[in-house]
């Protein structure tokens, strides 16, 4: 490169480099599109393979996400300091209190146990836990989801519960070799069916702000603040009665339901398994079918016994 | 610092920050959207010296990003690409204006495309978020942009070259 061409080298040398360049990048950017695409028709397929591709980069991400992790506990310790006081202060008084509700809960535990034995009651088929940590935080400010350490492997199946042993935290989604992606209660995706006391239901929708909002809520009358909101089990999909947190209303008089779960500090995670309720379908042997009109009934039987 | 070892070193770096975003602290929603530190650091180094970050650098890392934060695939990607492509060749432009014309043309090519990002999602009918908080992803990345451009020169020591120096840069690891 002789200087005698000077300023004016770096323009022929441009023009020269220039198509090559130009095709690499605009073959590059076409299939990028093509893969937006692809994703937007035939999003199953492809969500599959992201979910088999981070099983296999996570492991090498865990070396990037450790020193991660201790930058940010000094952070928030730095942070917290001043509040620990105050804290410790609430939490001795919070703790005489919760004092007197073990008591009460172990006396009610006992009843319970004994009624249910008079009753010879059947629970809802068993629910198993599995226990996972939580290996990276996928959220970014507009998707609230991470995910944990257990996958195939573990039984994990799509659509399973996931709480944090305080309350519902979300629903399996996504499930890899050895991990899995759980989209949070808050994320604007998430739809769950709950039920606010009193049989009355409502659909719990997350919207990226801390509280889900509470939609199409059966009876709104009936809804006082600082109800419990428990999950209802339809659908078949979700166990029921899983304490998910509390009524609460926002500035704009809208419902909301302000987790039980703690966001802020998720390290461990509890999968409900569950086990498919049994389908009951069709009339049995009970009815006999002899003429015309009882076919006609018939769907409407069925679908009656199937809720 | 070779240009090899340069390159290494930024990409690392954008993989890094990645990592940050990943670590897991805090699932509560926040209402403040974090800036785009990735597209902020690779477009001050690229209006600096475009060829310590080649165009499957960016490609690479967009895609990284995609995979792992459950974006639609590619997209974001694409936007970035037409973004730093564009601010690649603003080089010249750029080279002996003051800094907050620069800073004017990054944060112009960051909301040109987060603009074909969303309008691409809303075309294609797939969810997108919150008006207000796409704004306050600009807000904050533009704000963060001044940062970035610090952590370019004085930790990555990138700094604008003279055309003939650059084009010499060019040459020798051609």
């Amino acid at each position: 490169m002789e200087m005698r061409h000077g300023i004016r080298r770096p323009a022929a040398n441009a023009r020269m480099r220039f198509p090559v360049r130009r095709i690499l990048v605009a073959s590059t950017a076409a299939i990028l599109a093509l893969m937006f695409v692809l994703w937007r028709f035939d999003n199953n397929r492809v969500e599959t393979l992201r979910t088999d591709l981070i099983d296999a980069i996570l492991p090498s991400f865990e070396i990037g996400i450790k020193p991660g992790r201790i930058v940010w506990s000094f952070f928030d310790s730095v942070g917290s300091f001043s509040r620990i006081v105050k804290q410790n202060e609430e939490l001795n008084r919070e703790l005489s209190q919760l004092k007197s509700w073990r008591e009460i809960a172990h006396n009610l535990e006992r009843e319970n146990a004994n009624l249910r034995r008079l009753l010879d009651l059947r629970a809802a088929a068993e629910h198993y836990l599995i226990s996972a940590s939580v290996l990276a935080d996928s959220s970014s400010p507009f998707r609230q989801s991470f995910l944990i350490s257990a996958g195939r492997e573990n039984g994990i199946v799509d659509g399973w519960a996931v709480t944090d042993g305080f309350g519902l935290v979300g629903r399996i989604s996504g499930v890899g070799t050895s991990t899995s992606r759980v989209i949070q209660i808050t994320d604007p995706n998430s739809r769950i069916p709950v039920r606010l006391g009193s049989g009355n239901r409502a659909i719990l929708s997350g919207d990226n702000s801390s509280a889900p909002l509470l939609d199409m809520i059966e009876r709104v009358d009936d809804v006082e603040l600082n109800d419990r909101v428990l999950t209802s089990g339809d659908g078949n999909v979700f166990p029921a009665n899983t304490l998910v947190g509390f009524v609460v209303k926002d500035s704009k008089n809208r419902l909301r339901v302000k987790p039980s779960a703690d966001f802020r500090d998720l390290q461990f995670v509890r999968v409900i398994r569950v086990r498919p309720n049994e389908r009951i379908e069709g009339p049995g042997e009970l009815i006999v079918e002899s003429s015309g009109s009882a076919q006609g009934l018939q769907p409407e039987a069925t679908a009656n016994s199937g809720n | 610092m070779s240009g090899l070892l340069q390159r290494t070193t930024i990409i690392v770096a954008s993989i890094g920050i990645l990592a940050f975003f990943l670590t897991p602290t805090g699932h509560a929603p926040s209402r403040y959207p974090p800036p785009d530190a990735i597209f902020c650091l690779l477009a001050a180094i690229i209006v600096r010296r475009p060829s310590l970050v080649p165009a499957y650098a960016v490609v690479g890392v967009g895609l990284l990003c995609d995979i792992l934060l459950f974006r639609p695939l590619g997209l974001w990607t694409l936007a970035m690409l037409g973004a730093t492509e564009f601010l690649r060749g603003k080089t010249d432009n750029v080279r002996g204006l003051p800094f907050a014309f620069e800073w004017m043309l990054v944060s112009a090519a960051f909301l040109c495309a987060l603009a074909i990002y969303n309008a691409v999602l809303i075309v294609f009918l797939t969810p997108f978020a919150d008006f207000s908080l796409i704004l306050l992803h600009y807000l904050a990345t533009v704000l963060a942009y001044p940062a970035c451009v610090v952590v370019a020169i004085f930790v990555f020591r990138v700094r604008k070259l003279h055309p003939v120096e650059e084009d010499s840069a060019k040459g020798s690891s051609d």
